[in-house]
């Protein structure tokens, strides 16, 4: 499989291919039994690459394979190439993975839906589109994929068309990502002019042997962090992943939770050679994270939506993946990029069962009492509001805790304190969220109905157990699975040396104040909503602060989109029709009223054109042939 | 083989005449119009596949004397810059005449100026010889007067004056120019013009003279506000042509003509070039997104994505240049889709009017898919055609013009918006009930489908392009950096 990884590539595009083309002339069934078999296939290939790969001495853990050449042109070669190493693997095996769940979700999720084909060909694509962004051997074809993904996101955001707000959300979404796009295509530009190639290989390699000067690798950091910004709903790009709550639930679970919005960890982890030369360039990294991670975390504690405080949490989240990645701790980082997908993927499709029962209903203040009512949906939430809050003994815990631990050992303290803080308010905002669904006696007006279909629990459950196993991967002070998995992919080029963490070296005061503080986190929460009926936070102000996450949409719409939309308006009013037209056909007029001329072509008599362009042909060659 | 291209040109002109003798029976011109776009679909396929690509240079060479009394030959030919172009014409021309199935109107005439149109279009971008291109790109300019005049939308009249003042304007001082350029030269012949040397002040004014022609074609900003006129009022395929090829005469005659003849001029004024390129860029986009005519939206855009072309021009680069002569090819593709879609959707809802459209996608999904397929490639998503001409520009401009390349990349995020809050518009949203017709048949979307298949087909391998552009463009290219 390793040889042949393109047809893991493949597979989900064959997917799309033949549900969008045949669609008509499938069943519902047989839609999903492609659907979910291409994605299913494409796991049962990752896994198999993934042992042939472990079987390969560390230093040739990164295959790779050219498919063909897609512009050649003077010194311009770029070719459409495959790279198979620890880091795509364990994003490839994510994708595949918990993508595949999440198809067999869907079959339940969307089971009613009139555009049910439609639904599983765009999602077949975005799993072609992301496995092309994890894959691919070169920054070029990276970004067909990182557009790729853009487009599906935009697809499946926007995926009931008939609902203004999800347009306008789909249309938000991706005009934020293009400004991500264009920082990396920025950032491209600058990679070619100082290496002569968009090849990892090579960029890589040549930016040890052959440096760039460090505000060139500034640049290409800070614009590479640009994309990863935007794809990973981190500031100041962040708002975008709120309202793309408007796409169906297990979209979020898929797309805005556990892979795409990981691309921008991805980005960076990919370019550590890069991060490495470029210190102001990590920096910024690791403090748009840390920054990220507190921020979301404030703005969860006063949403009321379910959906849009779990996209909080993730954005959260993702902020300590990117502050670890900042930091150099890139075992760390991508470890918790594992765990997260397990739980935040679970919570997603739990938060889906709940939005199921009540016939759509996301609002916090209208749930209460669902533990009776859907006991497994119940059970599988909590194990992902422990293991996200990072109680001890569940997956979160073990990734938050390397990822706090280190950054303490290497003297960060205060991202480490921001981290800490807003581990405290995640364990308060999930509880929260927790209590206000499922303690407490029922508040909403629609009868629920009782737990959704079989289809649609045995992936959260197979999540739970997940989300609560999937950290033992990494054992403090007694192994480190994922570290080891990864080492060889940090060897290959400069810079890698410390990516993964030394799991002996424990860093038990860091640990302890954490677990006290999410202990503190459930305390609280406990008080304020468990078996409470729902109440206005006390401080209005703040809490419509949180609540309006800022005011960034406010803001940026007042700062970029009127002006822009204003400006377009009065150009076209005043410059190009009074000053630009209204001074030439002026001078038309002019022209007109000084002779017949012009009203004589007007005419619209052919034979009178034609004869006008002969004579006038006539005598420019006569005076020429006498004159000559 | 020089007879591929004198076949492939002359081809409609000899269907021309049998269409409008057809005219009597409404369904009976489209019929050799057909014919002979398809024949010369064919023989430019045939010149591609006969074309030695990797070298630079003319090929597939034909002299006929024409008037010997003043030199003049029929001298055709083509390299890697015009052989994209005239594949590019040819199928658009087929695409045509398909999206002109409908046509019944006076349709014995419309074929006869729509065949007309393709003989100037295809002649101009094999012309070696400045008579013979001043003849087809006249020849193309006056078919396009009769068809916005004659079929054209309520300010028809108006529309086709001012395309024809502005247009013609532009000839007359390009004509005057290849006069002074004989006189100096001793011919009209292109390839010895190249080598001529010609004294300062001719230089200067007959550069001047060509880049105003050109501008006004292309069209730079100040000079286009004939074109949304134009493709407001144009019937649809008269559009598809009009941005789709015409507009590629004036950036095909500033590579060809002036960078040819003039290269250390065309150097010295690249900066310049490149300002006015970057105004085109957000100027249009701006504008753009405060029409509310989709075909006018449309016609912005297009002024807007003329500007890449520009600053692929103005940096000079082999890389830029090999992406500006893309972008030809590409624009031209993606533009007529975009025209072709915005008159289909005219025809299903009864109103271009984006603010009165809505919900297309429940009405005429096919329409709609392909039509957003269309303004993807348009922003530039990587993978369709416009990223692969759009790419290598930015590549090569960014090493020449770093600042302008940052705020001609702002043009991309304009885009994005302005495409895509129309496609929220129209195309999403809960339908509106002004629309009430049929779904377009097969036979109406098949050029549309034509057309988004060749995107694709662009975007995915465009090195079969390169792999003939490049050779011919590296002998114009002079910008060093990312060479």
């Amino acid at each position: 499989m390793l040889q042949h990884s393109w047809v893991i590539l493949l597979l989900p595009l064959v997917g799309t291919a033949v549900i969008s083309i045949l669609g008509r002339y499938l069943s519902k069934l047989a839609t999903s039994l492609v659907a979910c078999g291409v994605v299913g296939l494409a796991f049962l290939g990752t896994v198999a690459a993934a042992v042939q790969l472990e079987g390969l001495p560390p230093r040739l853990q990164a295959v790779q394979e050219v498919l063909f050449r897609w512009i050649v042109s003077g010194p311009l070669h770029i070719s459409f190439g495959l790279l198979v190493d620890p880091i795509s693997l364990l994003f490839m095996l994510v994708i595949t993975g918990v993508g595949f769940l999440i198809h067999v979700y869907s079959v339940g999720y969307m089971g009613e839906d009139k555009n049910f084909r439609l639904y599983f060909a765009y999602l077949n694509l975005f799993i072609f589109t992301m496995l092309l962004l994890v894959m691919a051997n070169n920054f070029l074809w990276l970004l067909v994929g990182w557009g790729g993904v853009g487009l599906a996101s935009y697809l499946l955001i926007g995926f009931w068309y008939e609902r203004p707000s999800a347009v306008a959300a789909a249309i938000k979404a991706f005009v934020m990502n293009v400004i991500g796009d264009v920082g990396i295509f920025l950032a491209i530009f600058l990679i070619y002019l100082s290496f002569h190639s968009v090849s990892y290989n090579r960029v890589f390699h040549l930016a040890y042997t052959h440096p760039a000067a460090a505000g060139v690798m500034t640049a290409i950091t800070l614009l590479l962090l640009l994309g990863a910004v935007a794809k990973s709903a981190q500031l100041p790009l962040h708002t975008w992943l709120f309202d793309a709550m408007e796409g169906p639930t297990p979209v979020s679970a898929l797309i805005h939770a556990a892979t795409m919005v990981t691309a921008g960890v991805y980005l960076v982890a990919r370019c550590y050679p890069l991060y490495h030369l470029s210190p102001t360039g990590a920096t910024a990294v690791a403090v748009v994270g840390g920054a990220s991670a507190l921020l979301a975390a404030t703005i969860g504690t006063a949403q009321t939506d379910i959906k849009r405080a779990l996209a909080a949490s993730t954005m959260s989240q993702i902020g300590y993946m990117i502050m670890a990645v900042g930091l150099g701790m890139y075992a760390a980082g991508l470890f918790h990029f594992l765990t997260h997908a397990f739980f935040k993927a679970l919570l997603f499709m739990a938060a889906g069962n709940i939005i199921h029962a009540l016939g759509g209903e996301q609002d916090l203040r209208k749930m209460g009492g669902l533990a009776k009512r859907l006991p497994v949906t119940y059970w599988s939430f909590l194990a992902g509001t422990l293991a996200i809050s990072g109680i001890p003994g569940f997956s979160g815990f073990f990734s938050k805790d390397e990822l706090l631990g280190q950054t303490l050992n290497r003297g960060h303290v205060v991202l480490w304190a921001v981290g800490v803080a807003a581990a405290f308010l995640t364990a308060f905002y999930m509880f929260r969220m927790f209590f206000l669904a499922f303690s407490g006696s029922y508040r909403g007006e629609v009868h629920p109905h009782g737990e959704a279909p079989r289809v649609m629990l045995v992936p959260t459950v197979i999540l739970a157990v997940l989300a609560v196993v999937g950290g033992y991967l990494v054992l403090p002070g007694v192994w480190d699975l994922i570290g080891n998995f990864l080492a060889p992919a940090f060897s290959h080029w400069h810079g890698g040396a410390g990516a993964v963490g030394n799991p002996h070296h424990v860093n038990w005061l860091s640990m302890g104040i954490s677990v006290l503080l999410a202990l503190a986190g459930f305390g609280v929460a406990y008080q304020v909503y468990h078996r409470r009926a729902w109440q206005p936070a006390p401080w209005p102000f703040l809490s419509q602060l949180l609540y309006r996450k800022y005011y960034f949409d406010e803001l940026y719409d007042a700062v970029f989109v009127r002006p822009a939309v204003r400006l377009g308006a009065v150009f076209g009013a005043v410059a190009d029709r009074l000053v630009i037209d209204g001074g030439v056909m002026g001078l038309a007029r002019g022209v007109r009223t000084l002779g017949n001329g012009l009203v004589f072509l007007q005419s619209g008599y052919v034979r009178r054109y034609a004869l006008t362009i002969a004579l006038g042909a006539a005598a420019i060659l006569a005076y020429y042939v006498f004159w000559a | 083989m020089g007879w591929l291209l004198l076949a492939a040109v002359g081809l409609p002109l000899a269907g021309a005449p049998v269409s409008a003798l057809l005219g009597r029976r409404p369904a009976a011109p489209r019929w050799p119009a057909l014919v002979t776009s398809l024949g010369s679909l064919a023989l430019s396929v045939a010149a591609a596949l006969t074309f030695r690509g990797g070298q630079p240079g003319m090929q597939l060479v034909s002299r006929l004397n024409w008037i010997p009394a003043l030199g003049i030959r029929l001298h055709l030919g083509v390299d890697g810059i015009s052989l994209p172009l005239l594949l590019m014409t040819a199928f658009l021309a087929a695409t045509t005449v398909l999206a002109s199935w409908g046509v019944r109107r006076r349709s014995g005439e419309y074929f006869f100026w729509l065949q007309l149109l393709s003989v100037g279009m295809l002649g101009v971008f094999t012309a070696l010889d400045l008579f013979v291109f001043f003849f087809f790109f006249e020849l193309a300019l006056i078919p396009m007067y009769f068809l916005i005049g004659l079929w054209g939308g309520p300010r028809k009249d108006y529309a086709a004056m001012k395309f024809l003042l502005y247009t013609g304007l532009g000839s007359i001082v390009m004509f005057l120019a290849f006069l002074v350029l004989r006189f100096y030269g001793g011919t009209f012949d292109l390839l010895t013009l190249e080598h001529t040397r010609f004294p300062v002040p001719v230089q200067l004014a007959v550069f001047a003279a060509l880049f105003l022609a050109w501008a006004v074609k292309t069209p730079v900003v100040p000079l286009h506000t004939w074109l949304p006129d134009a493709h407001v009022e144009a019937p649809t395929p008269a559009s598809m042509l009009l941005a789709g090829v015409l507009l590629k005469m004036g950036t095909y005659g500033l590579l060809r003509i002036s960078l040819g003849i003039f290269p250390a001029l065309f150097h010295a004024f690249a900066p310049v070039l490149a300002v006015l390129a970057v105004v085109n860029i957000l100027y249009g986009a701006l504008l753009a997104m405060a029409q509310t005519d989709l075909k006018g939206l449309v016609a912005y855009a297009s002024i807007s994505s003329m500007g890449y072309i520009l600053l692929g021009a103005a940096a000079g680069t082999g890389l830029a240049l090999e992406g500006a002569v893309l972008q030809m090819v590409a624009h031209g593709l993606v533009a007529a889709l975009l025209f072709l879609a915005a008159g289909d959707i005219h025809e299903l809802a009864g109103t271009r009017a984006i603010p009165a459209l809505g919900g297309l996608l429940t009405r005429a999904p096919t329409l709609a898919w392909l039509s957003l397929l269309g303004a993807l490639c348009y922003l530039g998503l990587p993978g369709l055609a416009v990223f692969a001409a759009e790419f290598p520009i930015f590549l090569g401009s960014f090493a020449a013009f770093p600042t302008y390349t940052v705020l001609a990349a702002a043009g991309i995020v304009l885009t994005a918006g302005y495409l895509l809050w129309t496609a929220q518009r129209i195309l999403f949203g809960p339908g509106r009930e002004a629309a009430l017709l049929p779904a377009l048949g097969g036979m109406r979307l098949l050029p549309l489908a034509l057309l988004a298949a060749s995107l694709v087909a662009v975007g995915v391998y465009p090195t079969v392009w390169y792999h003939l552009i490049g050779p011919a463009v590296h002998l114009l290219a002079w910008g060093g950096g990312a060479r």
